[in-house]
């Protein structure tokens, strides 16, 4: 009796440490769940929630094995006994578990972190059940189907509908009882023929076996079907009702699915796939616009969607990356790109910038040299609004460019505010070297060092009487006002290289010049440097003479003390 | 017991759970001397050599919800989820509990081995599956494999009560249940194409729902769901039909073997590939008669319409354009000889060349105002088989046939005794066109009541021949009866 009772006093001790500790488990899965509606899943606080949650289910297992509780509308039972209290609250564990039909639920010994994760996640997700929702928490449990975590489901509550109530099919339905006598008489009146084989299938095994090719190619099927993207046969579809039934109810819902099978596409690289469909595309806009169809202009509007960055951008994140594509599909994304509207030069100049791809670079400023050859347009007004930096790229982009409109916005841009602009603008026109001089020379005020030495590289590029004239006007003109000396005695070397003995004059006149008491000062002493330097680069008998004459006495001792 | 050790056990474990299920799938779609089948079977016997390396016995055993392999449990894990459930409930519905195979198969031909598994596949339609199931296997002498037909008693769980499941008529449930389901679904269908044609927003959880729940079914059991599918009510025509071709297609996607979610976007696309018709004025689509160039037209227009109906489900975008594609292309052909004509893309989807076979079948077996002749099943399938390779995918149609029979359920047969019988069953055996009917007797006219089951391949012992043969196979309409009513009540 004494060993009775000890006996069933560990009874109760077992099964109040069961509820204490299915109650924790509890508590642990709440707070996890709540955790993770307030965080990020990948966040330390819903991490550590969750591997606190496994802590106590495995101590639970351990112990006692699975853990089954039943979900009632405010509470959860372990062994009839309550084990946590919902609340009011919309979103409350209990509550939306009882909302969506979850009757029971049961952890197995063997859960997985993965799989508690992947459960509370389906909390999170369906924790607001929309009137008109696609899914809640049992259709998506029986989706992931978690191997240790079983459910039972309460029936959806759909009314009175739960039994058939068939009727004989028509014919008889509606009284045609002549149909059924006239069958009946024939069973009766007719003797019946014995048939084994009235079935034209009978006896033909071949039509219901497969052979083994035929196994293997239905095998091959279900494993593309399940692993089928699919987006070639829905952009076909969309493509189909756009082109033949587009109603203008439903040319958004066509063309915003478009749109997101397009960006899929663009996001995995399937560039020869996006130039196919927007050659389809165009020519149905064409099409359209030709007969001023209404959806004309909800098409165009596509069209500009696909040139803006919220679609162009991901280009930017492709995976594989751009560098990695082959020839053929980085010519396949020229041709697609080429394909877009032309303001897609305002997208794709910034991305110019943006990627540290040079093959994307490269793409982009090919396609848009492209564009800007049939309108030059969109890239002078982006020029207009970018800043330096992009400017700078994007007026590289017109040296790609041969024509009249792109050299006289090249010459425009010499004026340019920012230097950099200004300096592509001037690389851009030299290396077309169709350039006037005079324009270049109107540069050799600039403040940009680089700007200036590429004025003065190209006035002294060869001879050339009309930079020698450029240049001694300037020096005649100006010289006391240059105040840079490297300036000063650059323009002399300019000279000294585009000139010839036109030029010994003035710089005769700056060598010889009598400084009288002034000899030392450092203005006449760059002036006769500068004429030295003109002179050696000149080369010429008279200059060598001169040089020659300046290196004796006291100016050769003046000279070589510079 | 070390980690190593634990592994091992489990991968062996698996690997017969494996080998049962694809023998018992092969069986499905294969004849008994089919290469992959007889493969199927040598497969097992080295495979069971193998496992039961001095050992008396290979066993696997169900029991709390898991496995047990040689007594020992086996581990769930990501990876072999699926073949878990699957097997448990394939188990569970035919109330095994146990797999007791002898080590040494060597001396058991490969026929011997598809029998079992056969049998197995076959048991589900019995009220006491694993009390059939050894008794067929003591009659076919397949004294290799023993079955346990009750929990098993070592490794019992004193915390739970017995399963008391096979006290209860499994049969009258399950039927009861796809009753249920089928009706539940028929309404969501038509709540759906109602809403849209109100130009409301219509979601779809509830046919997700039901649809889950009809691929569970279906995995385990296609017989109970081909039975319903024979249903034809004519004033919900459109919806019926749309709910009889997602069965068919998941009967279908079934035997190729499609993993659930698979499944789950197959039925939805059925039940959804005649949305498009609430467009089409209801005149038109009952009308009697030769239609017009233009009416034939615009009839057309509905498998379009279908594609742009779905895309206002409301819904996330990437499910609607799983589902939008095979309902577009159920009308259009394996061969794009029908419509829409799109000649250009990626040629017809598996989904919709599976709804073409499955729509063509349930709608040729449809009494409808404007035909004047319905189809018999079994000459249905004769019909479709004219266009196999051209209109219809000839590997699946294959398959749809072996699903169905030379006769499938639903089809009515005058006997050359006089009798008249609804197939509820394809034929077990070699012969495919002696399937098992339900006879039907003459009740309070015009209506019939359940006779007799019969199996027509069965044979008087003294001369060998078959008591019953077929004489004419008829559409159950023609004598005014809901097959469904035989088949499901």
């Amino acid at each position: 009796m004494a060993e009775q009772r000890t006996l069933q006093q560990g009874d109760v001790d077992v099964e109040a440490l069961s509820h204490q500790a299915a109650k924790q488990a509890l508590i642990a899965f709440s707070g996890a769940y709540k955790k993770l509606n307030l965080y990020s899943e990948s966040h330390d606080v819903y991490r550590n929630a969750l591997q606190n949650l496994q802590k106590f289910l495995e101590y639970f297992f351990r112990r006692f094995g699975s853990l089954s509780l039943r979900i009632e509308r405010d509470r959860v039972l372990y062994d009839n006994e309550t084990v946590y209290e919902g609340s009011s609250e919309p979103t409350d564990l209990v509550f939306i578990l009882h909302r969506d039909g979850i009757l029971s639920i049961e952890f197995q010994e063997g859960l997985e972190l993965w799989e508690i994760d992947t459960l509370l996640k389906i909390l999170h997700e369906h924790c607001v059940l929309a009137e008109d929702a696609e899914d809640d928490i049992v259709t998506a449990l029986w989706k992931f189907n978690l191997p240790s975590i079983l459910y039972e489901a309460a029936e959806l509550e759909l009314g009175p509908t739960d039994e058939l109530h068939l009727a004989p099919p028509p014919g008889v339905a509606e009284g045609d009882k002549e149909a059924v006598e006239a069958v009946e008489d024939a069973v009766e009146q007719d003797p019946p023929v014995v048939l084994t084989m009235v079935s034209p299938l009978a006896g033909r095994n071949e039509l219901f076996q497969l052979t083994a090719d035929e196994s293997e190619q239905l095998r091959k099927m279900v494993i593309a079907e399940e692993q089928l993207d699919g987006a070639d046969y829905v952009v076909d579809v969309l493509l189909y009702i756009l082109e033949k039934h587009c109603l203008p109810d439903d040319v958004d819902d066509l063309l915003n699915t478009l749109l997101e099978e397009l960006r899929d596409a663009l996001r995995k690289g399937r560039f020869a796939y996006l130039h196919a469909v927007l050659v389809k595309l165009k020519n149905h806009l064409d099409s359209l616009a030709a007969q001023s169809h209404w959806s004309s202009p909800h098409m165009k509007r596509f069209f500009a969607s696909l040139a803006g960055a919220t679609f162009l951008d991901d280009l930017l994140s492709i995976s594989p990356p751009v560098d990695e594509c082959a020839p053929e599909s980085l010519k396949a994304l020229r041709q697609f790109l080429l394909l877009l509207d032309k303001s897609a030069v305002a997208t794709l100049g910034p991305m110019m910038v943006k990627t540290q791809s040079a093959t994307l670079q490269r793409v982009l400023l090919e396609t848009i040299a492209a564009m800007a050859r049939q309108d030059l347009a969109p890239l002078e007004k982006l020029i207009r609004l970018s800043n330096a930096d992009l400017a700078g790229r994007l007026v590289f982009v017109l040296g790609y460019l041969n024509d009249e409109a792109s050299r006289k916005l090249l010459s425009k841009l010499l004026d340019h505010e920012a230097a950099a602009v200004r300096r592509q603008a001037l690389k851009a026109i030299l290396a077309r070297d169709d350039e006037a001089l005079e324009e270049i020379f109107a540069l050799v005020h600039d403040p940009d060092e680089e700007i200036f030495k590429l004025v003065l590289q190209r006035l002294g590029r060869e001879r050339d009487a009309q930079a020698e004239i450029l240049l001694l006007q300037h020096l005649e003109a100006d010289h006391a006002g240059i105040d840079n000396d490297d300036r000063y005695l650059a323009l002399f070397r300019a000279l000294g290289r585009c000139g010839s003995d036109r030029s010994i004059p003035f710089i005769k006149t700056q060598l010889f010049r009598w400084p009288f008491l002034g000899v030392l000062r450092s203005a006449k002493r760059r002036q006769r440097r500068g004429a030295v330097i003109a002179l050696e680069g000149l080369n010429t008998k008279r200059a060598a003479y001169l040089v020659q004459r300046s290196g004796r006495g006291v100016w050769g001792n003046l000279f070589r003390s510079a | 017991m070390t980690d190593d050790y634990q592994i091992e056990h489990n991968k062996a474990g698996e690997a017969l759970l494996n080998a049962i299920n694809s023998l018992t799938q092969i069986a499905k779609m294969h004849s008994d001397n089919n290469d992959l089948l007889v493969q199927g079977a040598q497969k097992f016997v080295r495979l069971i050599k193998m496992l039961g390396q001095k050992r008396t016995h290979v066993s696997i055993q169900r029991a709390h919800g898991g496995f047990y392999f040689l007594d020992e449990k086996l581990r769930i894990r990501p990876a072999n989820t699926r073949l878990f459930n699957r097997m448990l409930r394939f188990l569970e519905n035919r109330q095994i509990y146990g797999l007791h195979f002898q080590p040494d198969l060597s001396k058991t031909a490969p026929q011997k081995i598809i029998t079992f598994f056969r049998l197995t596949e076959q048991a589900i339609g019995h009220e006491d599956p694993s009390g059939w199931l050894a008794l067929q296997c003591e009659e076919n002498d397949l004294s290799w494999v023993t079955i346990d037909q009750a929990p098993p008693a070592q490794l019992a769980d004193p915390a739970r009560p017995a399963d008391d499941f096979s006290q209860i008529d499994a049969l009258t449930i399950r039927k009861a249940q796809v009753r249920k389901a089928y009706s539940h679904t028929l309404s969501s269908v038509k709540e759906v194409a109602r809403k849209l044609s109100a130009n409301q927003g219509a979601g779809m959880r509830n046919c997700v729902r039901l649809v889950q729940q009809m691929v569970d079914v279906i995995s385990d059991d296609e017989t109970l769901f081909l039975g319903i599918s024979t249903i034809r009510i004519f004033d919900d025509y459109t919806y019926v039909h749309s709910l009889n071709v997602s069965i068919l297609a998941m009967c279908l996607g079934t035997r190729i073997g499609l993993g659930h979610v698979a499944m789950e976007k197959l039925g939805l696309c059925g039940l959804f590939h005649d949305l498009g018709k609430v467009a089409i004025p209801k005149e038109l689509l009952n009308k009697r008669g030769a239609l017009s160039r233009e009416e034939f037209d615009l009839l057309r227009t509905h498998s379009m319409h279908s594609a742009r109906l779905i895309l206002k489900l409301r819904a996330k975008r990437d499910r609607k354009v799983k589902l939008l594609v095979p309902p577009f292309e159920h009308h259009m052909g394996y061969d794009h000889s029908g419509y829409p004509r799109v000649t250009a893309g990626p040629g017809i989807s598996l989904f919709g060349r599976i709804l073409t076979i499955a729509d063509v079948y349930d709608a040729i077996t449809s009494p409808r105002i404007y035909r004047e002749e319905v189809m018999s099943p079994d000459k249905a399938l004769a019909h479709m088989m004219v266009q196999a390779g051209t209109y219809f995918d000839r590997i699946l149609l294959k398959v749809f046939f072996n699903m169905l029979g030379v006769y499938p359920v639903g089809t009515l047969l005058q006997l050359d005794s006089g009798e008249m019988g609804i197939v509820i069953k394809p034929s077990e055996g070699a012969d495919r066109t002696r399937p098992i009917i339900q006879l039907l007797e003459p009740d309070t006219q015009p209506t019939y009541k359940k006779g007799a089951i019969v199996d027509l391949a069965e044979c008087d012992q003294l001369t060998g021949q078959p008591f019953r043969n077929i004489a004419r196979s008829m559409h159950p309409s023609a004598m005014g009866i809901q097959a469904a009513d035989f088949l499901l009540h």
